[in-house]
């Protein structure tokens, strides 16, 4: 079946920007104008805006510590709607259902859970099983496994490295490889409470750095197209800014994507020791073209932090609203579960609200900086419409501004920046760019040959937030999936992985290791895919040539 | 034993009347029950599913226990480490109650009691310390450091002692009983990683608490978690998918066309008990009896074959998770769900496949 998408504005940065015209759907993928064809079904989108559909790279919608999130939370997510017979579970709050559903009636199709340990992925890829319509992605997470310590200690070739990386991505079906803090986790079981790049894991006698530096290379060796993916040392901490710069620094030129840069651009000024340094670290990051980062963005509302980073959650305990976590101590990573509630009261929530801001309007290329909230440890991804308005207006940004305590407004830059996002950064920033980092060659774009994910928007001037809470129509793969911001009915979304190639010689001494350290079989991270409902979920993406 | 094991009313019919008539009676329910005794991730997606389709209630028979561990959760919070980094870590392991390793028999291997903890700084032997029970974990013989006795109904107030203690605060006690609780004070701080053993089903909701405090005072200078036992693994393998599919644990009901849950009003025994409830689907692939209780109730069973259910309504026999067919659920030792390939496979249809098939034979305007 042809469909044609009529007289819409065509916001689509990686064909050459902007145009008035049609746009042709068959099948599953956008086709090129067909000559002396009528298209069997004609929408009339004249006057509104169409882009690729949304691709958010980094938000915690999946795995063990989200569902302990889930039952640590029931006050958060009462239900009070009831699911239409073809949505079935699509209102009950925070399930997976409802994750799928939120996500495409904001046009986003293709979504990334970026921290995944390696015996959590089965229970991530069940949960990702069960979230219908978007695309999706794990992130498997490495840094603080004592097989990947062990061999760093003992001084192994990059090429064994490279191996055991290669054998757990695989393994675990993961689309690339992220590290949080990276040896941090390890060494708070070792009673560390704070942990720095040049610090050193007990036992193993190894520096985050050393680290790091070990898992870029092995992503770069096995052509991971997108980069390591790192949650760095002291998240969270005033005076952190430093840490950050040291860190991109250490990157010496290899490609590297810092997750969530807003909980790292605090500075020690004023009297309370706590002010924003986003603007230096933004400098930092426009002089560093190997540097990708996401925001992971603050607004304000009762949410919850969840990360792998067991020893920053741990510290932030203390500090929980409602007063109550988990603090998981699990093989390799675990998890923390704090609870928070960012006030815009709060000085220094207010802070970290100006500091995501400040990050997004003074990195320069939006090719570089990507959208996120890191939900929901910074915000719930469905405050995205409210942060997209703010980002494309200047006056808006001043009028929550003049809510904050005045202090807020001394400690950031916010109030002097005048950038206003056009529609076509957005589309970079949202589409573009996150299908180019994670080597989604057919997303991001609306060419000819690339998959029909398509959303469009009202173009409603004066209520940004509106216009993209509430997707005029969306299709996913071709398939008309939201009407008036209405999810019509489900469909099973895929799940991306990365396959690289790579010797296998570590998989004996893996086999033996878990029998021995684990006893258990290897299986613990070796996805079967006919075990999951849909044995045909998964799709490789391909590698850097 | 053939697949067709299936009987309404203890009369052997063909597997596909005993389903239309299990759909039938679900359909005609003013309020269904999905209460499981045993299933994998697939039999209660399977059971989700239907129960939110035709506005039922899912619970499991051993929620009980599982609940109160979440009460402590949902209140308090909580500090939890796998079996697996025990083993490697603890080289201080504190059992408060008694019949621990009655509970969990494979405790002591699994933990590794025995050997030295491999990732310790300085590996040595591991200090065994027992409050309560009247030491009769013979498992343990040998391996005990210190013991305090106490009767289970004792144990919320050694708990509070021992805690206040660790804190260095007063406590009204005997000066041979502070002494002896001193003394597993120090050795608690002295931990370099500590792990304490309990189980939900000795101890009640406020103690619990009154132990995750204690946890969470002696992480103010070492390190320190806990580890459960003797909760059903089972019902944790419903509770995690009930979270994902629905944000809620077991004990939730779907009537208002949403998920609600609530631990008293979505109790099977009190919705028998009130009359509340018109028919149970009892899920059981793994073997078991229903409690006699569920008998006041029209009952459909999903059992193994050969599992006699006499007071079921319609009895519909399925594989055995994990030995009929490939299973995923939790696994205590990593804490996750995990794989598990048939350890014998067979034809029998899994308790998934048998409650989608009613679902199919279900009326359209069931949904």
């Amino acid at each position: 079946m042809l469909t044609c998408l009529r007289g819409g504005r065509i916001i689509d940065p990686a064909n050459g920007g902007e145009r008035v015209g049609d746009l042709f759907i068959e099948g599953e993928r956008i086709v090129a104008e067909p000559l002396g064809r009528k298209a069997d079904q004609i929408y009339d989108v004249t006057g509104k805006i169409v882009m690729a559909g949304g691709i958010d790279i980094h938000s915690h919608i999946a795995g063990g510590n989200v569902n302990t999130g889930r039952l640590l939370l029931p006050e958060l997510h009462p239900g009070q709607t009831p699911a239409s017979a073809n949505l079935p579970l699509s209102s009950a709050g925070w399930s997976t259902f409802e994750t799928g559903c939120l996500y495409a009636k904001m046009g986003f199709t293709t979504v990334v859970e970026p921290a995944v340990s390696p015996h959590h992925a089965l229970h991530a890829h069940l949960e990702l099983a069960d979230t219908p319509i978007i695309d999706k992605a794990i992130l498997t997470v490495l840094g603080n496994d004592d097989f990947l310590l062990s061999m760093l200690r003992d001084r192994e070739t990059p090429t064994a490295i490279a191996q055991y990386v290669g054998t757990m991505l695989v393994g675990t079906r993961g689309l690339g490889i992220k590290c949080i803090n990276a040896g941090g986790a390890t060494a708070f079981k070792y009673n560390a409470r704070a942990f720095s790049l040049d610090d050193v894991v007990p036992h193993y006698g190894v520096t985050s750095r050393t680290i790091v530096e070990a898992l870029q290379r092995a992503v770069v060796d096995l052509k991971i197209t997108h980069p390591l993916h790192l949650h760095m040392n002291n998240l969270g901490i005033a005076g952190n800014v430093d840490t950050a710069i040291a860190t991109i620094e250490a990157a010496r030129g290899m490609p590297l994507h810092l997750a969530h840069l807003q909980f790292y651009s605090y500075g020690t000024e004023g009297k309370r020791g706590f002010s924003s340094a986003a603007a230096p670290l933004a400098e930092a990051v426009n002089g560093a073209k190997n540097i990708t980062v996401d925001v992971g963005q603050v607004m304000f509302g009762p949410t919850f932090t969840v990360s792998l980073d067991v020893l920053r959650q741990y510290n932030g305990s203390q500090n929980a609203r409602p007063r109550k976590s988990v603090i998981f101590d699990g093989d390799a990573n675990g998890g923390g579960i704090v609870p928070y509630d960012y006030r815009r009261s709060d000085f220094y929530n207010a802070v970290q609200w100006a500091c995501g801001l400040e990050l997004f309007l003074l990195i320069d290329n939006p090719w570089r900086v990507f959208f996120t909230t890191d939900h929901p440890n910074g915000a719930p991804f469905t405050t995205y419409p409210d942060l997209l308005a703010l980002l494309m207006s200047r006056d808006l940004r001043a009028q929550w501004l003049a809510e904050m305590p005045r202090s807020v407004a001394e400690m950031t830059t916010l109030g002097s920046i005048g950038r206003e996002y056009s529609l076509q950064e957005i589309a970079t920033m949202t589409r573009a760019a996150p299908a180019k980092l994670l080597g989604l060659a057919d997303r991001g774009h609306l060419g000819s040959g690339a998959r029909g994910d398509i959303a469009v928007y009202d173009n409603n001037n004066d209520n940004r937030a509106a216009m993209f809470r509430d997707a005029h129509l969306v299709f996913k793969d071709g398939d008309l999936v939201v009407r008036h911001g209405q999810v019509t009915h489900y469909r099973a979304g895929r799940t991306l992985e990365s396959r690289p190639d790579f010797g296998h010689a570590i998989e004996r001494r893996l086999d033996d290791y878990y029998e021995e350290v684990y006893r258990a079989p290897r299986d613990l991270v070796t996805i079967h895919a006919e075990a999951l409902p849909h044995a045909d979920m998964f799709e490789e993406v391909s590698l850097r040539p | 034993m053939p697949q067709s094991a299936c009987f309404i009313d203890a009369r052997s019919v063909s597997r596909a009347e005993a389903v239309r008539s299990a759909a039938a009676l679900i359909e005609a329910s003013r309020l269904p029950v999905f209460l499981v005794r045993a299933c994998d991730v697939a039999g209660a997606r399977a059971a989700i599913r239907l129960a939110e389709r035709v506005g039922g209630i899912i619970d499991h028979v051993d929620a009980e226990a599982a609940l109160r561990e979440l009460d402590v959760m949902r209140s308090f919070g909580k500090f939890i480490v796998t079996p697996n980094e025990s083993r490697q870590r603890a080289d201080t392991v504190l059992l408060v109650g008694a019949g621990l390793t009655k509970l969990w028999p494979e405790m002591v291997g699994r933990l590794g009691l025995g050997e030295l903890p491999r990732l310790a700084l300085q590996p040595e032997r591991r200090r065994i310390l027992c409050l309560g029970g009247d030491g009769d974990e013979t498992s343990l013989s040998g391996l005990v450091d210190q013991t305090i006795k106490a009767p289970d109904e004792a144990l919320p107030g050694v708990v509070a002692a021992l805690r206040a203690c660790v804190a260095k605060r007063r406590v009204g006690l005997s000066a041979s009983h502070k002494s002896a609780l001193d003394t597993i004070a120090e050795k608690l701080r002295a931990a370099q990683y500590g792990l304490v053993i309990y189980s939900p089903l000795s101890l009640d909701v406020l103690a619990i608490e009154m132990l995750m405090g204690l946890v969470v005072d002696l992480n103010k200078t070492t390190r320190f978690s806990t580890l459960s036992v003797g909760a059903s693994g089972n019902a944790e393998t419903l509770m995690q998918t009930t979270g994902w599919m629905t944000g809620f644990p077991v004990r939730t009901g779907f009537g208002r066309g949403f998920p609600e849950h609530d631990p008293w009003r979505f109790d099977t025994a009190r919705l028998i008990e009130s009359g509340e409830a018109d028919v149970v689907i009892w899920i059981a692939s793994a073997a078991a009896e229903p409690p006699s209780w569920v008998s006041r109730c029209p009952l459909v069973a999903l059992t193994l074959p050969g599992s006699a259910v006499a007071q079921a309504k319609v009895q519909i026999a399925v594989g055995r998770h994990g030995h009929d067919h490939d299973t995923i659920e939790f696994v205590r030792d990593v804490q996750a769900l995990a794989w598990r390939a048939a350890s014998g496979a067979s034809d029998l249809p899994s308790a998934a496949a048998t409650l989608d098939e009613i679902a199919t034979s279900l009326s359209r305007e069931a949904a």
